[in-house]
């Protein structure tokens, strides 16, 4: 366990990694505290990290950040499990349980791990992500507007 | 959805964003790290990385007019030409805050966000309270993040959403005339470029 105070080395700050996605910045910040707490040292994580970048090109269609963080978090679950850490299984399994205590959790209310959850009923993820979509129909003027009060009223 | 409600549920993240909490949740368990470390970490990114590039842009607008109007034009394009990419697609509108219009975004449904140029979401961006309440009472929300807008600009409220981000372009605080972009960059708050507060003038010295 570290008792290291979680600074990031200025040089991140500077010209760090750019987050397109929130979970990205979670895989990064992960990634460092488990080299921290001496699981892995950041030479062993670069060289696991390079040779992924090396076996797994940015395709076509991927912008670079989408291909970055997908080697990222494939280096990642490569170096976890070569270190015995954690089995692929259980990442498996925990993926599950986060993905149903997502939804099983009322829109709007913040995510409590759970285990044990039913599974979610079939089709019942698209259905939602229909009703996501829908509901985000193209705004582009404002939601809401409240007006000046103009000189007489 | 008949028996169930849409607001019963929340659609969950990409397995990949799953995956990370996994491993997380896991590595927590088996006392490898720390819990609340890496939120830690995400927190410094958070509050210093992310909206320092939206202070990048906000800074080049104010002192190059040309940009300017590519950047209020078409926002995606005029990012692009800064470096700043990483957009999955959707399209970037800049926003101005002038002395008749002040703007304020919000994701009413989830935490859309613009986090190319601005980070992570602050917690109270993903709330329910901020989510609803300011599209019904912009003025009063507004007056609790300390801002007073008065009554002769008009309040407008954009809902971002998978298709379209929003930024604002804040005002230029006054007695700043002269000063580089790098000195006008140091002054942009994420705040100032979410709505919920402005940049104050600043005294000369």
């Amino acid at each position: 366990m570290t008792t290291a105070e979680p600074t990031v080395d200025p040089k991140w700050l500077e010209d760090g990694p750019a987050f397109s996605e929130p979970w990205q910045a979670e895989a990064f910040a992960l990634t460092l505290q488990l080299s921290r707490a001496g699981n892995f040292s950041w030479s062993e994580w670069v060289d696991t990290f390079s040779a992924e970048i090396a076996a797994a090109p940015q395709a076509a269609d991927e912008d670079i950040n989408t291909a970055y963080y997908r080697q990222w978090m494939q280096a990642l679950e490569k170096i976890i499990a070569a270190r015995s850490l954690i089995s692929v299984t259980e990442v498996t399994d925990y993926e599950e349980h986060w993905r149903r205590s997502y939804f099983f959790t009322e829109h709007g209310k913040a995510i409590e791990f759970r285990k044990g959850l039913e599974p979610i009923p079939s089709g019942a993820l698209e259905d939602l992500e229909h009703d996501h979509s829908h509901d985000h129909d193209h705004h582009h003027g404002p939601v809401a507007i409240s007006p000046a009060r103009r000189v007489g009223q | 959805m008949t028996a169930m409600g849409h607001d019963d549920h929340t659609l969950p993240p990409s397995s990949l964003a799953l995956r990370i909490k996994a491993i997380e949740t896991l590595m927590v368990e088996k006392g490898k790290i720390d819990p609340g470390a890496v939120t830690e970490i995400v927190d410094i990114f958070q509050n210093k990385l992310g909206p320092r590039i939206g202070a990048k842009v906000v800074a080049r607008a104010w002192s190059d007019p040309a940009y300017k109007a590519r950047l209020l034009a078409d926002g995606t394009e005029a990012l692009k030409e800064l470096g700043i990419g990483g957009l999955q697609g959707e399209a970037m509108h800049i926003l101005e805050n002038t002395s008749e219009v002040h703007n304020v975004i919000v994701c009413t449904l989830c935490s859309c966000y613009p986090w190319t140029v601005l980070g992570l979401p602050p917690s109270w961006y993903k709330s329910a309270a901020y989510r609803s309440r300011i599209v019904i009472e912009p003025r009063a929300v507004l007056a609790e993040f300390g801002l007073q807008i008065s009554d002769d600009r008009e309040v407008r409220v954009y809902d971002s959403n998978a298709e379209i981000r929003y930024m604002v372009l804040p005002e230029r605080p006054a007695g700043t005339d002269g000063w580089t972009e790098i000195q006008l960059e140091a002054l942009v708050t994420r705040d100032s470029m979410i709505g919920v507060s402005a940049l104050t003038a600043v005294a000369a010295g």
